[in-house]
């Protein structure tokens, strides 16, 4: 069996800026300190290697966990944030027809057959969680930890749940009753001996923990 | 906002035992250890009310948690857990009868079977995580403890996810890919969001879940 722990990012400077995904941003002083504290718990548990999304604030993070175990980071692609359209970017949360097309984008996650410009919709998202899932299957060590993004993380959540059917409505339920926080920890079991449709459910996935923030007290 | 910490209550022979368990049966001497450990961490939440199922494993869990908070316990039948068919308690896991039986509780438990005796069924369960979130939104305390079970945690929270008409395969999904442990500490508020979608038409009050059984305090 293996043990997959996923934390999302110390706060950013993308999760207080008053603009829409300024996306390569690092961590905030606050986010900076959550990220040590983070380390400090990490550095308790078992973890034969940490994956980190290519993003600034991901790394960020997980060089907190590697400076305080010395555990090898390997980044990937598959764990990166929803890619934002290219004409948001840049652009204040408080401008009425930001905030608009800003709408538009988020109801390509929930609805069917939606696209808005260049952005990320619902199929990429399931498709990458489904790609991110076989990733992990794939890996040869035991006890993962993953530094990765608050949307993402609660696509593949959704993914685990409810499988390869997962329809738009079931991730916007998700996504509405799930918060996540920063370095909050997730932990996930993979068991392949477990999968089975008859006479319940029982996936090979499952999650035995969403945000523990015991660390920050 | 409102924020609940639901435990659910310790070990009991009912959970590692040989027999299929009903209310009456007791912590175990882990159970009971599990039950002052999880107290020792509730006394650093702001919480101004205890609220407890009224079956015994729960109840002497929240005797041990309100003891060290100072705080009384408001027996609650709501938050009892989903009940099984009577005629199943007290007999084997190994009995081939009873075990067939409780497989069939348990599809009517999910929708996929008529309802087993006098046991609860899915509808029944839907219907008591309903009026128990309705309970938790009328009740004067902003912060409150619930003592509960596994299973009816897990109905609870895909009542939470699924809304009124969530329906048996998607509750399903749900129930057998989250895990609850022995005082496990899950905690959900109720609150007003301003939610991105047009599918929310802007302020919505709804419940959320923030944390999903964390068990540090059991190392």
């Amino acid at each position: 069996m293996k043990t997959i722990y996923f934390v999302r990012h110390g706060e950013a400077e993308v999760n207080v800026a008053q603009t829409f995904g300024a996306e390569n941003t690092g961590l905030t002083e606050r986010g900076r300190q959550q990220a040590h504290t983070l380390a400090e718990r990490c550095s308790k548990l078992s973890i034969d290697c940490v994956i980190v999304s290519t993003m600034m604030r991901a790394q960020e993070t997980a060089s907190f966990i590697s400076e305080r175990t010395h555990i090898p980071l390997v980044s990937s692609e598959l764990f990166e944030e929803r890619k934002r359209p290219t004409s948001l970017i840049g652009k204040q949360r408080d401008d009425p027809q930001a905030t608009r097309l800003h709408i538009q984008w988020i109801d390509s996650f929930f609805i069917e057959n939606k696209r808005f410009e260049d952005g990320e919709n619902f199929l990429d998202m399931k498709a990458r969680a489904a790609k991110a899932l076989s990733f992990l299957e794939m890996r040869s060590e035991v006890n993962i930890l993953v530094v990765m993004h608050g949307f993402m993380l609660r696509t593949i959540l959704a993914r685990i749940i409810f499988g390869e059917a997962l329809l738009p409505q079931e991730l916007y339920m998700v996504m509405r009753a799930f918060n996540i926080s920063n370095v909050g920890i997730t932990v996930a079991t993979l068991d392949p001996s477990q999968e089975s449709e008859r006479p319940y459910p029982k996936g090979k996935w499952r999650i035995l923990t969403w945000n523990d923030l015991a660390h920050l007290g | 906002m409102k924020t609940i910490y639901f435990v659910r209550h310790g070990e009991t022979e009912g959970n590692t035992g040989k027999l299929f368990q009903g209310a009456d049966t007791p912590l175990t001497q882990r159970g009971l250890d599990q039950a002052r450990t999880v107290a020792s961490r509730c006394v650093k939440l702001p919480i101004t009310a205890l609220v407890s199922s009224s079956t015994k494993r729960a109840l002497q869990t929240a005797e041990i948690i309100g003891e060290k908070m100072g705080l009384s316990v408001e027996s609650v039948d709501l938050f009892a857990e989903v009940r099984r068919p009577s005629r199943l308690v007290g007999r084997s896991k190994d009995d081939a009868e009873a075990r067939q039986m409780e497989e069939a509780w348990h599809r009517s438990c999910c929708g996929d079977g008529p309802r087993v005796e006098d046991g609860e069924n899915f509808d029944d369960g839907k219907a008591r995580a309903g009026a128990a979130l309705t309970f938790l939104e009328n009740h004067s305390a902003d912060s409150l403890l619930v003592v509960t079970h596994g299973l009816f945690l897990r109905t609870l929270f895909a009542r939470v996810v699924l809304g009124e008409n969530m329906t048996g395969s998607e509750f399903k999904r749900i129930i057998f890919t989250l895990q609850s442990d022995n005082t496990g500490i899950f905690v959900f508020t109720h609150d007003v969001t301003y939610a991105a979608s047009v599918l929310d038409g802007g302020k919505d009050v709804h419940w959320r879940m923030r944390v999903w059984n964390d068990r540090a305090h059991l190392g």
